[in-house]
C-alpha cells in the first residue's frame, strides 16, 4: 500500500521503530506531494574522466577496480550559487540532500520529477528502489537525455520518493543484510558491483594463474614485485 | 593512580590509531611505484606491531575489576600507554610522506567560512577565506604571493619589478590541518582556533594589547606570541564554546600539558584560561563539563606526579605569566567581544544537548524541528476531523530550522564523551569477543560519528541559503 501525505506525516513524528527520518526538510508546503516528498540535489558530485579510463571490469582483481575508482572518479563539490553543468549524453553520480531513514516495515521508491524529465534530466536509471532499513542519502545517477545542456543547482527540488508498507516488518531489512554495501553513506557512491560475490566466483573461474592485485597483470609465483606496476607481492 | 584515566588515555591513543588506519586505506599510489608501497607497508607493519602491544601488555592487564587492579599494574600501564603515544605521535607526523590522493573537503571551507562571517568586518575589510592545505600539524600562515612564488632557493629570480608590487598585493591566509585528520571533523574544532589567528593578523588586536601592557624587553618578546594564542583560544571558545575546549584537551598529549614553549603558553594555562570562561558563558556548570574539567585535573595531577614537568626550557625560565594574566585576559576578551557578532550562549548549548539525542539515533542534524513529535502527533489526528487546508495548518510544523555549527560540534562533542564513557567499560570487559572484534566495534562507532558529523557540516549551509531565500520572497 502507498502512503498517502498524512500517513507520511505519522511516520515522520512516529516511535523511533515506525520511524521515517527525512532531514532537512526545509519548506514542507513545497515539498509534500499527495503521496510524496520531494527530494533536493545535493552539493557533491562524481564523473568518470572517461578520456583517461580504459574501462571497467567487475571481474577484475577488486584492489585494482578500486585503485581505478580512485584514479579515474573526479569528485566535484558545488555551493551555491554556483551550478553543474551537466552536457548531453553526460553522465554523473550525485546524492540527495536528504538524509533517509527507513523502519523494517516501509519500502520506498525514488523517482524523477517531471519537470525535470521534460527537460531530459534523468535521475535514476535502474536504481529507483530503496530496501526497508536503508539508511543514507540516496544516489541520484543523473544523466542528460536531452539535446541542450543545462545548469544544475544543489538545494533544488530534483526527485521525488513515495513510500510502501510491508505487509510484515521484514526479517531481512538492508541494515541486516550481509551484502549491503551503500549503507550509510552521505555522498554518491561509486558502483561497488565489484564486491558482489558472484564475482568473486567468476574471478576463480578466469584468473587461473598468479596476478598483481593492484594492476591485475600476469605475474609469475616467484616474483616478488610486480614487474608491471611495482607493487610489493605478499 | 586513577583506573579511568589510563583507560581513558588508552582509547585516545586508540582513536589515533584508528585515523593513522583510515588515513593508510585510502592510500592510493598514482604511479604505483615499489618505493610508495614500501613506505605504506612500513606504517602498516608499525601500527600492527602497536596494536600489538596494546593488547597484549596493556589491555589484558585491565580486564579484572577496577577495585583489584594493582597500583603497580596500573602505573606499568599508564607509562606503556605514553611511551607508545609518544610512538604514534612521531608516526603520525611522518604520515605525510604516504602518497595519497586526498584533498580539503569542501565540508571544511563550509565549517570556517561560517565562523568567519560571524565577524563583524566593519566594512573595511574582506572578510578571511582562508586557503586549506593538508600537512602534519594544525598551522596559521600569512603570506604575501611573491613570498610563496620566490623562495630562498630562487633568490636570482628577485625582480626588482615584483618586489615594488610585493606591498600592493593581498597576502594570502593559509591554514594548514594534518593530513590524517582531513575527515575527522570533530578535531576542525582547532581551526577555529587558527581562524582566530587570522583575524588577529587582520585587526592587529595582540599586538595592540601586548603594547598597552607594560613589559620588560625580555618579556614582551615572549608576551606578544602568548597574546596571540590566548586571543585565538578564547576566540574559538566564544564562538564555539565547550567543543572547543574539549578537542583542545584531547590534543594535548599527556608529556607536554605542563611544559610553555616560546611560542605557547603550557596546554595547562591555555585550559585554565578557557575553563574560567567557559563557566561564566555557560553559568551553571553541566555534569559532561564537569567531567571534562576532573579529567584534566586528572591528567595534570599524574603529570607532575610522574615528572612529566621537570624539563625546563631555558628560553622561558624568567617569564612569569601571572605578572601580565590578569591584565592580558580581560583587554583580549573586550576585543573578542567588540569584532563578535554572534557569539556561544547557553541557549546553544541547550540546543546541543537536545540535539546530541538525534546524533545517538544515527541522524545528521544540521537542522531540527521545533515542535514536540507528540504534539505534531495530536494535530495530524485533530486535523482529520477539521476541514482547514494542510498548507496552512499541518505543513509549516514539518519545517525544519537549520542549526547552527557550533550546536552541530556540541552536540557531536556530548555524544562522543558518552560513547567514549562507554567503551571505558565495554572495550575492557572480560568477555568473549577479541581485541580486533572490539577495535573493529570502535573503529566503526567513530566512522559513523564523523558522517553524521560530516553530513551535518555539508548540509548546514545550504540549509541557511534556501531558508534565507525563502523568507526574502
Amino acid at each position: 500500500m502507498i502512503l498517502d501525505e498524512i500517513s507520511i506525516m505519522r511516520r515522520l513524528v512516529a516511535d523511533e521503530k515506525e520511524r521515517i527520518v527525512i532531514t532537512p526538510i526545509i519548506d514542507a508546503g513545497e515539498q509534500f506531494g499527495p503521496s510524496s516528498i520531494d527530494l533536493r540535489l545535493g552539493i557533491h558530485f562524481k564523473v568518470i574522466r572517461r578520456t583517461e579510463y580504459a574501462g571497467l571490469n567487475p571481474a577484475d582483481p577488486k584492489e585494482k577496480i578500486k585503485n581505478d575508482i580512485i584514479r579515474y572518479c573526479e569528485n566535484i563539490d558545488v555551493e551555491l550559487p554556483n551550478a553543474l553543468v551537466l552536457h548531453p549524453g553526460e553522465f554523473a553520480l550525485s546524492s540527495t540532500l536528504e538524509y533517509i531513514k527507513l523502519p523494517r516495515d516501509i519500502a520506498a521508491r525514488l523517482e524523477g520529477r517531471s519537470s525535470w524529465g521534460r527537460l531530459g534530466l534523468q535521475i535514476h536509471s535502474t536504481a529507483g528502489f530503496v530496501d526497508p532499513g536503508f539508511a543514507g542519502t540516496l544516489t541520484f545517477e543523473l544523466n542528460n537525455v536531452g539535446r541542450v545542456p543545462f545548469y544544475i543547482y544543489p538545494g533544488t527540488r530534483v526527485a521525488q520518493i513515495s513510500f510502501y508498507e510491508l505487509k510484515e516488518e521484514s526479517t531481512y531489512p538492508y541494515d541486516i543484510k550481509k551484502y549491503h554495501k551503500y549503507q550509510g553513506d552521505i555522498r554518491p557512491a561509486f558502483s561497488e558491483c565489484y564486491e558482489d560475490p558472484e564475482f568473486d566466483k567468476l574471478r576463480k573461474m578466469i584468473n587461473k594463474g598468479h596476478f598483481c592485485s593492484n594492476c591485475g597483470k600476469k605475474i609469475s609465483a616467484e616474483d616478488k614485485f610486480c614487474k608491471h606496476c611495482g607493487k610489493k607481492l605478499a | 593512580m586513577n583506573v579511568k584515566l589510563v583507560k581513558l588515555l588508552l582509547l585516545e591513543l586508540l582513536e589515533r590509531i584508528v585515523l593513522m588506519e583510515n588515513f593508510l586505506d585510502n592510500a592510493h599510489c598514482h604511479a604505483a611505484e615499489e618505493a610508495d608501497y614500501e613506505v605504506i607497508g612500513s606504517f602498516r607493519d608499525f601500527i600492527k606491531n602497536i596494536k600489538g602491544e596494546i593488547e597484549a601488555s596493556v589491555c589484558d592487564m585491565l580486564t579484572d575489576d577496577e577495585r583489584e587492579i594493582h597500583e603497580n599494574t596500573l602505573y606499568f600501564c599508564f607509562k606503556k600507554t605514553l611511551t607508545l603515544s609518544h610512538i604514534v605521535n612521531i608516526l603520525h607526523y611522518h604520515l605525510y610522506t604516504v602518497p595519497s590522493k586526498d584533498v580539503v573537503l569542501s565540508e571544511t571551507h563550509i565549517f570556517l567560512n561560517n565562523f568567519s562571517r560571524k565577524i563583524d568586518y566593519g566594512g573595511y575589510y574582506a572578510p578571511v577565506e582562508p586557503t586549506f592545505i593538508l600537512w602534519n600539524s594544525y598551522n596559521f600562515r600569512h603570506l604575501k604571493l611573491p613570498d610563496v612564488i620566490i623562495s630562498d632557493m630562487y633568490q636570482s629570480l628577485l625582480l626588482k619589478e615584483i618586489m615594488s608590487y610585493r606591498d600592493t598585493i593581498r597576502p594570502t591566509t593559509i591554514i594548514a590541518l594534518p593530513k590524517i585528520e582531513f575527515k575527522n571533523s570533530f578535531r576542525w574544532c582547532l581551526l577555529v582556533h587558527e581562524l582566530g589567528h587570522a583575524i588577529d593578523t587582520k585587526f592587529g588586536i595582540s599586538e595592540k594589547v601586548s603594547k598597552e601592557i607594560s613589559a620588560s624587553k625580555e618579556d614582551m618578546k615572549i608576551l606578544k606570541e602568548w597574546t596571540r594564542e590566548v586571543f585565538a583560544d578564547l576566540f574559538a571558545l566564544k564562538l564555539l564554546g565547550p567543543a572547543y575546549v574539549a578537542s583542545l584537551a584531547f590534543f594535548s598529549s599527556l608529556e607536554r600539558v605542563l611544559k610553555p614553549e616560546e611560542s605557547h603558553p603550557s596546554p595547562n594555562t591555555r585550559i585554565l584560561i578557557l575553563i574560567k570562561e567557559l563557566k561564566n558563558i555557560l553559568k551553571k556548570t553541566p555534569e559532561v563539563v564537569e567531567d571534562l574539567i576532573n579529567f584534566w585535573d586528572m591528567r595534570c595531577e599524574y603529570g607532575r606526579k610522574y615528572g612529566l614537568d621537570s624539563t625546563e626550557n631555558p628560553d622561558i625560565k624568567d617569564f612569569n605569566f601571572g605578572n601580565y594574566e590578569s591584565k592580558m585576559v580581560p583587554m583580549v576578551k573586550s576585543e573578542i567581544d567588540r569584532i563578535c557578532k554572534q557569539k556561544f550562549n547557553k541557549d546553544n548549548y541547550k540546543k546541543a544537548t537536545e540535539l546530541c539525542k538525534l546524533v545517538a539515533k544515527g541522524i545528521p542534524i544540521s537542522s531540527s524541528r521545533d515542535y514536540d513529535d507528540k504534539k505534531l502527533m495530536k494535530d495530524i489526528d485533530k486535523f482529520k476531523e477539521m476541514n482547514e487546508d494542510i498548507k496552512v495548518i499541518l505543513l509549516p510544523k514539518f519545517n525544519e530550522k537549520p542549526n547552527d555549527i557550533s550546536e552541530i560540534m556540541n552536540a557531536v562533542w556530548i555524544h562522543r564523551s558518552t560513547i567514549l564513557e562507554e567503551f571505558c567499560s565495554t572495550f575492557f570487559e572480560n568477555n568473549q569477543k577479541s581485541f580486533e572484534e572490539k577495535y573493529k566495534t570502535f573503529r566503526d562507532e567513530l566512522k559513523n560519528i564523523d558522517k553524521i558529523t560530516l553530513k551535518s557540516i555539508g548540509t548546514a549551509d545550504i540549509n541557511s541559503l534556501l531558508m534565507e531565500k525563502g523568507e526574502k520572497e
